[in-house]
């Protein structure tokens, strides 16, 4: 070393001292490895001091980059409901399937689905082993002429009516429209809801492009009403975006209303004989108390049956109309409904799935690129150290 | 096969790939200049070295990248440099990243270093705009910079006039002399010309 600076010396022997370390790496990947490297290879001398943060930030980069991929490559219809994040989760059925159902039928067409689909409306049929199973839950319940009343009760309930299924039917269809045939679109919502013998129940629309229908169905119209909303979004141009139906079967929970309804009819028919018998006041006014209680019973129970049987007995199908180039906006319908912490930590975790779904998709973009570039990168780096190897030597 | 005295910078570059001791040739050449470089734009001793040992370091951990386009390789070292020194300026620290990854490890300013590094910054030239810039500090560090700097005091004499430590006096000056050599470049003032390449 030329210079007398005792630091620029202490420098010297630290490079010399890392030269060595490289060379005595060098010389064990060659005798370890035993394929006879030639030496101008990429070699690494071992990384003390690893940047964490820097590979922290990388990550975190390539992680954003796949999310914003993965969110980029979703289909624009399945956008509004991750902007939303107050819906109930949405099962985004195939298209495929409406469509291998419906053809290509164009919604002008619908008064013509209509009665060809009608004939094949199901009404939903239990037969007599259904009747049987209903009716298994009430043995044992009540005693003597209580649980006769409850049996004849059923008996007449089974006479009365040819299906004792009681079943709730919820739907609900996000269908995408072609641009200018909201209106259109709107009137064939319309006509399938007052030709299934419902009607509209609510609306809200946003400049003639998006809009929001509550439908309310006669239950034995439900699966028609529905096969003609998905047939609207089979057409060219159309696309459904998302549909679900579900049902609750609230059979059991009606036919215990209707027998415990019958018990109180019964109790009440007796109090008010024993009424007509009593000889003291005091046996008028205790048995006229317990003639209001039961009265009380009864008419709760009735309540909780009509509820049923109009719950039962229609509908309810929300339709989702969007034309294409809407803006995605935020509808009333995606407003939250009974804000609670439940709720709130429901639709986190959906945003929290939806955000690693679009990583992970994202990172099926990127890693096939990443091993592309990968492969140019290597190839350019050999191409140059053997120009350079060739330069050094002459 | 020429001896590494003859080689050309570019050519101990290249030749360093397989042979580090090809290295140690380019460094033993430049190591004292780029020492100065550092020493007068930052008029630092202790940024300066730290400055110089980082530098080396990375280019020894990069010399693979290095491709002859018909430049010198001492202008590849000095590209290092400016980046390093960018860097020093904009953050007012020193990474040792290149170092840590070497191995190697980060030495203090041996005592005997400071003097002789404030040799090459040569302050002639920078004299009148030091004075200037010596009111911006604490009255402890102008003392110090003013004794050592302006009056040509050794740290010894600074620091029996400063009743302090002579460890004392050189950090004062350290830091005085850092903070002046911000706030000259802050205003644009070049404190030494860039080294020919």
């Amino acid at each position: 070393m030329n210079s007398d600076i005792r630091y620029l010396q202490l420098l010297e022997d630290d490079l010399r001292e890392a030269a060595e370390i490289e060379r005595e790496l060098d010389a064990e990947a060659a005798a370890g490895a035993g394929r006879g490297r030639t030496g101008s290879g990429p070699r690494r001398l071992p990384r003390r001091g690893w940047n964490w943060g820097t590979a922290a930030a990388a990550i975190v980069a390539l992680l954003v980059v796949a999310g914003g991929i993965g969110f980029l490559t979703q289909p624009k219809g399945s956008q509004p409901a991750a902007a939303g994040g107050a819906s109930e989760p949405r099962p985004v059925l195939g298209i495929a399937s409406a469509s291998h159902q419906f053809g290509n039928q164009p919604v002008k067409r619908a008064e013509g689905i209509a009665p060809a689909l009608a004939g094949s409306s199901p009404a939903p049929t239990f037969g007599a082993t259904q009747q049987g199973v209903a009716l298994d839950p009430f043995d044992g319940v009540g005693s003597g002429s209580g649980s006769a009343g409850v049996r004849s009760t059923v008996a007449s309930l089974a006479g009365s009516q040819s299906d004792l299924s009681k079943i709730e039917r919820d739907g609900q269809i996000g269908i995408l429209i072609p641009d200018k045939t909201f209106s259109k679109h709107v009137a064939a919502v319309s006509y399938i809801a007052t030709s299934s013998g419902g009607m509209v129940l609510s609306s809200a629309t946003l400049n003639e492009k998006t809009g929001t229908f509550t439908l309310r169905i006669p239950a034995s119209h439900f699966e028609h009403a529905m096969l003609q909303l998905r047939a609207m979004g089979a057409v060219p141009g159309a696309q459904i975006l998302y549909q679900d139906s579900t049902g609750q079967d609230v059979t059991a929970q009606f036919v215990d209303l209707q027998a415990r309804l019958q018990i109180v009819k019964g109790t009440k028919a007796r109090l008010v004989s024993l009424q007509s018998k009593a000889t003291t006041t005091s046996q008028i006014l205790f048995l006229g108390n317990q003639i209001d209680q039961v009265q009380l019973q009864l008419e709760q129970l009735q309540g909780q049956i009509n509820y049923i049987n109009n719950q039962v007995a229609e509908s309810t199908i929300k339709v989702e109309l969007r034309e294409k180039d809407a803006p995605v906006t935020q509808t009333a319908n995606n407003t939250v409904k009974q804000p609670s912490l439940g709720s709130a930590w429901s639709r986190s975790l959906q945003g929290f799935l939806r955000v690693i779904g679009a990583v992970i998709v994202g990172l099926g973009y990127l890693i096939p690129l990443a091993l592309i570039a990968l492969g140019v990168w290597f190839a350019v780096t050999l191409v140059r150290r053997r120009r350079r190897a060739a330069s050094s030597t002459t | 096969v020429l001896p590494q005295e003859e080689r050309t910078d570019s050519q101990l570059l290249i030749a360093s790939w397989d042979d580090p001791e090809a290295f140690t040739e380019l460094y033993r050449r430049h190591a004292e200049d780029i020492l100065r470089y550092f020493a007068r734009r930052t008029l630092d001793p202790e940024a300066a070295a730290e400055l110089t040992a980082e530098t080396f370091a990375e280019a020894f951990a990069s010399r693979r990248s290095y491709t002859d386009k018909g430049v010198n390789g001492v202008a590849w070292l000095y590209g290092i440099a400016r980046h390093r020194l960018g860097r020093f300026f904009r953050s007012g620290k020193i990474d040792a990243a290149a170092r840590r990854r070497l191995g190697m490890p980060e030495r203090e300013l041996p005592p005997e270093d400071y003097e002789r590094i404030e040799d090459l910054i040569d302050f002639a030239p920078i004299r009148e705009a030091l004075v200037e810039a010596l009111e911006t500090l604490s009255p402890s560090q102008r003392d110090a910079m003013h004794l050592h700097v302006i009056d040509g005091l050794s740290y010894e004499e600074v620091a029996d006039r400063l009743r302090c430590t002579q460890a004392s006096a050189r950090q004062r000056v350290s830091r005085g002399l850092r903070q002046v050599a911000m706030i000259l470049q802050s205003r644009g003032m070049e404190l030494a010309t860039e080294v020919d390449v």
